[in-house]
């Protein structure tokens, strides 16, 4: 006769699942991957193929190990967001089997030790991206020059790609050619020998780096995220204001705010690497406490510290603290 | 040796013998507070045992068996009735590591209550000075029912019964305390 | 006589304010209505069935006495058990324990009447003019409150609790009487179709209303999706000169649960987590506040009360639901079971894997029998087809669901905490406070089953603690029992003693006696020996 079900809902009237939410990130990531590869490189691309392509099998390496349903915990395709993240943190140039590591990496240590998607502590792209900068900082700060990009040929990129010396990773033929360093390793550089840094100069090569368009590009697929509501906010928000202010008041450096803020990886990360929902506070309130310290400290480790990117150890520092977010705000009351 | 290793050196012996001396205090068992202390345990013991007063810890109701736990270390596995969710409570409550029920005192059933066929009884009242929480009335001759609301399941009435005619139903589940099923 | 303050002649004229706003909620879509096929055929009025099944329950869900027996005829509206009336003229055929609309498909016993042919039909209520009405309204609100027992009347928005206690819950008077009249729920339209058909007889319930309950001001809540019936309810209103103001609100599902209405019509909010200290509980009544919500459906059964004295015993059904083959609102008399309804609107499930469930597509659960009857919070059946449920997949704290949720709870804490059954850590963030509305249920993307839990959860909150307070009493009773042992124990080893010493009392006074005795012998013995 009838066989009721136990389900508040009489249909699915369900508009959103964990699978919709993580193709539209990865729709909202396309125009800054484009911009990206055309700008800086476009070797960009094979770095995310084979990020996604490791990332998915390393995942059903992992849930295999784990006794789990592998179909169930591949298909929801958080994975796949958080390789294309790595694949766009790292330098294009990076030789492929480093890639391959931090992927590893990001996977077992950053997620599946853990217990998988939900139960992770940190940001598993930023596990993958942190491991591989203390790894292998030379490689890690290998960026292709964008104004030889012309005469380069992407056979030629790729060449070098694969060309770099498996057991000597240290060997570098004429790498100087093709690479240079980005403005903020520049703008590090040019401190560390006590130079001060002319702010035109600085501008113009600010500008002419192509960061600030790939930054304007990922900022655009960010609003895209807001405007479907899949991210909130409170998080991007607080991220920008918070490292503005800092480089607005702080900043020693030559460079104005309004270009550090379209530098660098802060909008990819203040859209779509602080906002995983996973590692981030669960409140409103603790989401705009947990963007601000991103801002602040990316900003400290921007100016102060030995990277001349920060926002990797920022997301990670933060991700400790999350606990202790959401307990404090869970007793002072619900989110505004 | 240099005076700031000398100072160094103390400052850090007296930092362990701090922390060791906090760690020590913090580590002891709380059944060895004052008396009053006791009594408090015991009442808290006592509240989290499930009050079926069915005698099968070997004590003669729950009270005593909290008592015993607390004063004599009993066993905190021996109350068939609380089962497993019980025995977590004590163990929390009492900072020991939570054991599997002792097989030997019974097994845990679902919850039930006697029921008395009235048309066998011969009014013998053996029951009603059975049962430890005055869940059955009656008088001498005269045919006794169950309160089905007050008893607790405890089958103490059913071995001095003359007659077996006392049975244990799992109780009809009423509309107030139906529950709604634990989703997968 | 009870004369109309001044002041509520000038609420009523001044222009509503704007309603509030509540935390969460959601949009749904609420095209798909039963309404839509109002136009064609209004309210179908149902025949009444040869049985009816009329359970013995209260709103607290215990079970009551009936008041009856078996063969006995009642007559209709006559009262059969406290509170509860029979809703036809009939016999009792037998008394026993029946299925009712329950989502665990429990039964609870109940009076089953056999109705004759000869049964009167519902006459169409009568409107009188306006002067004869508030004639009509004045004599009925001075008698005593309490012959509002005899209408049974309860509300009939889904929760059916006894509108007289409802009323005289609030002894600090009332303040405002909310008039709900919001159905945010898809395929719910029993309310809008009543005001549709029937706008006069509802505009003189709320005017009894509010003379019943002397209340400061009284608000109707419509939703801005029923601007006709809405239209229709104000003409009525200003006919008959009832002072109410409506109040447009909008329509976000569930603006037609009690608490959150009273937030959108109040301000006021009564359910919500205390955002000082999650540690205790800042759920308060709405009577404490002097606020009482009462559906038109109530008001409409009010005025019947009143026009003819006929009792609360039908209400406005709708069905709906994908698989449900002529969508309309019927009236049905209480009793009447689920399976008559459908096979006199000719809507009886033609598969086997329709669903059958009772309320709305949200609040509401599958029937596990066609025979259980319609009583008071039936508002909608609906005929669904199966469908395959997503499997849960891991929570990755969106906060979506604390997002939409209309009491501003932490779903996603809860679901943690009540799925390891830590009943304490969910009483402190107010599970209780939970109107279990399926919004957070909704969204989620990782389809956890986050309503159903707190469903759960609250249940056996519930049921644990009353097991413990009958652990407590078991306990009271077995120390009454030690003391009664002892006591007699005692009593009866002092008798013992008493007896002893009696005996030893006795025994002493003897023996003295006899060595008297023996002596005086000797003496005599002596003198007599000497002489
Ligand atoms: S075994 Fe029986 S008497 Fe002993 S504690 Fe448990 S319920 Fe009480
Ligand atoms: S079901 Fe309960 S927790 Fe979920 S949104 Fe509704 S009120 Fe909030
Ligand atoms: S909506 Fe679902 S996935 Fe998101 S936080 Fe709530 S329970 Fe977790």
């Amino acid at each position: 006769m009838l066989k009721p079900i136990l389900d508040t809902q009489a249909v699915s009237l369900k508009t959103l699942n964990t699978q919709h939410i993580m193709l539209w990130v990865l729709a909202a990531l396309l125009p800054g991957v484009f911009v990206y590869a055309w700008f800086i490189s476009p070797l960009v691309f094979f770095n995310i193929a084979l990020a996604a392509v490791l990332a998915v099998v390393f995942e059903a390496l992992a849930l295999y190990w784990r006794g789990q349903a592998i179909h169930g915990g591949v298909q929801d395709g958080s994975i796949v967001v958080a390789a294309v993240l790595l694949a766009l943190a790292v330098p294009p140039l990076l030789p492929f089997w480093q890639l391959a590591v931090g992927v590893f990496i990001m996977v077992m240590l950053g997620k599946q030790v853990y217990g998988g998607l939900g139960n992770n502590p940190f940001n598993p792209a930023m596990v993958g991206y942190a491991a591989l900068l203390v790894s292998f900082p030379q490689t890690m700060t290998l960026w292709s020059a964008p104004d030889l990009l012309n005469q380069l040929t992407l056979g030629h990129l790729l060449n070098a790609k694969l060309s770099l010396d498996l057991l000597n990773p240290n060997l570098l033929i004429d790498w100087d050619g093709i690479t240079r360093a980005t403005p903020l390793e520049h703008l590090r550089t040019l401190k560390m020998q006590g130079l001060s840094v002319d702010q035109n100069l600085a501008q113009q090569q600010f500008i002419s780096s192509g960061w600030v368009w790939t930054n304007l590009a990922f900022l655009l697929g960010g609003l895209l995220l807001l405007y479907r509501r899949i991210i909130q906010w409170h998080i991007p928000a607080s991220v920008i204001l918070s490292f503005a202010l800092c480089s607005l008041l702080f900043s020693a450096q030559n460079v104005p705010w309004y270009l550090s803020v379209f530098s660098g990886a802060l909008m990819l990360g203040a859209f779509f690497i602080a906002t995983d929902p996973v590692t981030a506070a669960s409140s409103n309130r603790g989401r705009l406490v947990f963007g601000a310290g991103i801002g602040a400290l990316c900003f400290i480790i921007r100016e102060f510290g030995g990277y001349p990117e920060g926002f990797a150890f920022a997301v990670l520092l933060m991700n400790l603290c999350v606990p202790l977010i959401d307990h404090i705000d869970m007793h002072w009351g619900t989110s505004a | 040796m240099t005076l700031p290793a000398l100072v160094g050196l103390v400052v850090l012996l007296a930092a362990l013998v701090f922390i060791g001396a906090a760690l020590a205090r913090l580590s002891r068992p709380i059944n060895t507070e004052g008396h009053s202390g006791d009594e408090q345990l015991i009442e808290k013991v006592n509240n989290l045992l499930p009050q079926t007063q069915c005698a099968q810890c070997g004590h003669p109701g729950c009270r005593p068996y909290a008592y015993a736990i607390i004063k004599q270390r009993e066993p905190i596995n021996r109350c068939p009735p609380g089962g497993d969710r019980t025995i977590a409570d004590l163990a929390e409550l009492l900072g020991t590591t939570a054991l599997p029920l002792d097989s030997s005192c019974g097994e845990q059933k679902p919850i039930q209550v006697a029921i008395i066929d009235e048309s066998v009884c011969i009014g013998c009242t053996l029951c009603i000075h059975a049962c430890p929480v005055d869940a059955i009335v009656g008088a001498g001759k005269l045919m006794h029912t169950v309160i089905s609301d007050q008893c607790t399941g405890c089958e103490l009435c059913l071995p001095p019964c003359p007659v077996d005619c006392i049975d244990l139903v799992s109780p009809a589940t009423s509309t107030s305390d139906w529950q709604w099923p634990r989703p997968a | 006589m009870r004369v109309r303050n001044a002041w509520r002649k000038q609420f009523s004229a001044e222009k509503p304010r704007a309603p509030f706003s509540f935390h969460g909620g959601l949009k749904l879509d609420t095209s798909k209505r039963a309404l839509t096929r109002f136009n064609s055929t209004g309210i179908k009025e149902l025949p009444l069935p040869a049985k009816l099944v009329v359970p013995l329950i209260d709103y607290h869900k215990n079970n009551i006495e009936p008041l009856v027996n078996i063969q006995q005829t009642v007559s209709r509206g006559q009262i059969i058990a406290p509170g509860i009336i029979s809703p036809a003229y009939g016999t009792v055929s037998v008394i026993e324990p029946c299925e009712f609309i329950h989502p665990g498909g429990l039964s609870v016993n109940s009076v089953v009447i056999d109705t004759h042919a000869n049964n009167s039909e519902n006459p169409p209520v009568s409107i009188p003019s306006a002067k004869a009405a508030q004639a009509m309204i004045n004599s009925f609100a001075e008698q005593p409150i309490e012959t509002l027992e005899q209408a049974a009347l309860v509300g009939l928005g889904g929760a059916g609790f006894p509108t007289l206690h409802k009323i005289k819950s609030a002894n600090n008077g009332i303040h405002t009487l909310i008039i709900n009249a919001a159905e945010c729920e898809p395929e719910i339209a029993c309310d809008e179709a009543l005001m549709l058909a029937e706008p006069e007889a509802i505009a003189l319930g709320i005017e009894t209303l509010v003379q019943l309950t002397q209340c400061q001001q009284c608000i109707i809540a419509i939703e801005d999706s029923k601007p006709l019936a809405q239209q229709q309810l104000s003409e009525a209103i200003n006919t008959f000169d009832v002072n109410a103001a409506i109040m447009t609100i909008p329509t976000r599902y569930p603006t037609g649960a009690e608490t959150t209405l009273i937030e959108v019509v109040t301000g006021k909010r009564l359910a919500y987590r205390n955002a000082n200290s999650p540690t205790t509980k800042s759920q308060t009544t709405p009577s404490e506040h002097g606020i009482v919500c009462i559906n038109i459906g109530t008001a409409h059964a009010l005025w019947q009360m009143v026009e003819r004295n006929q009792a609360l015993d039908s209400r406005v059904v709708s069905l709906g639901g994908s698989n449900m083959r002529n969508p309309c609102n019927v009236r049905v008399r209480f009793g009447t079971p689920v399976n008559f309804v459908l096979s006199a609107t000719d809507n009886t499930p033609d598969n086997a894997h329709t669903r059958i469930r009772a309320g709305g597509p949200l609040s509401g659960f599958d029937l596990h029998s066609l025979n259980a009857p319609i009583t008071a919070n039936t508002n909608c059946i609906l005929a669904e087809a199966a469908f395959i449920e997503t499997p849960a997949q891991p929570c990755i704290r969106c906060g979506q669901c604390a997002d939409v949720c209309p009491v501003k709870l932490l779903p996603q804490q809860l679901h943690w905490y009540a799925q390891s059954e830590d009943h304490d850590k969910c009483a402190q963030l107010n599970l209780a406070a939970c109107i279990e509305c399926g919004c957070c249920d909704l969204v989620c993307p990782a389809s956890i089953k986050l309503t159903e839990t707190f469903r759960y959860a609250k249940s056996t909150a519930r049921f644990l603690s009353e097991q413990n307070q009958k652990a407590d009493e078991a306990e009271q009773r077995f120390k009454n029992r030690e003391e009664r042992l002892k006591q007699r124990e005692a009593d009866r080893k002092a008798a013992i003693e008493k007896r002893k010493q009696a005996v030893k009392s006795q025994d002493k006074k003897t023996n003295t006696d006899r060595i008297k005795a023996a002596l005086e012998r000797a003496r005599t013995k002596q003198k007599s020996s000497k002489d």
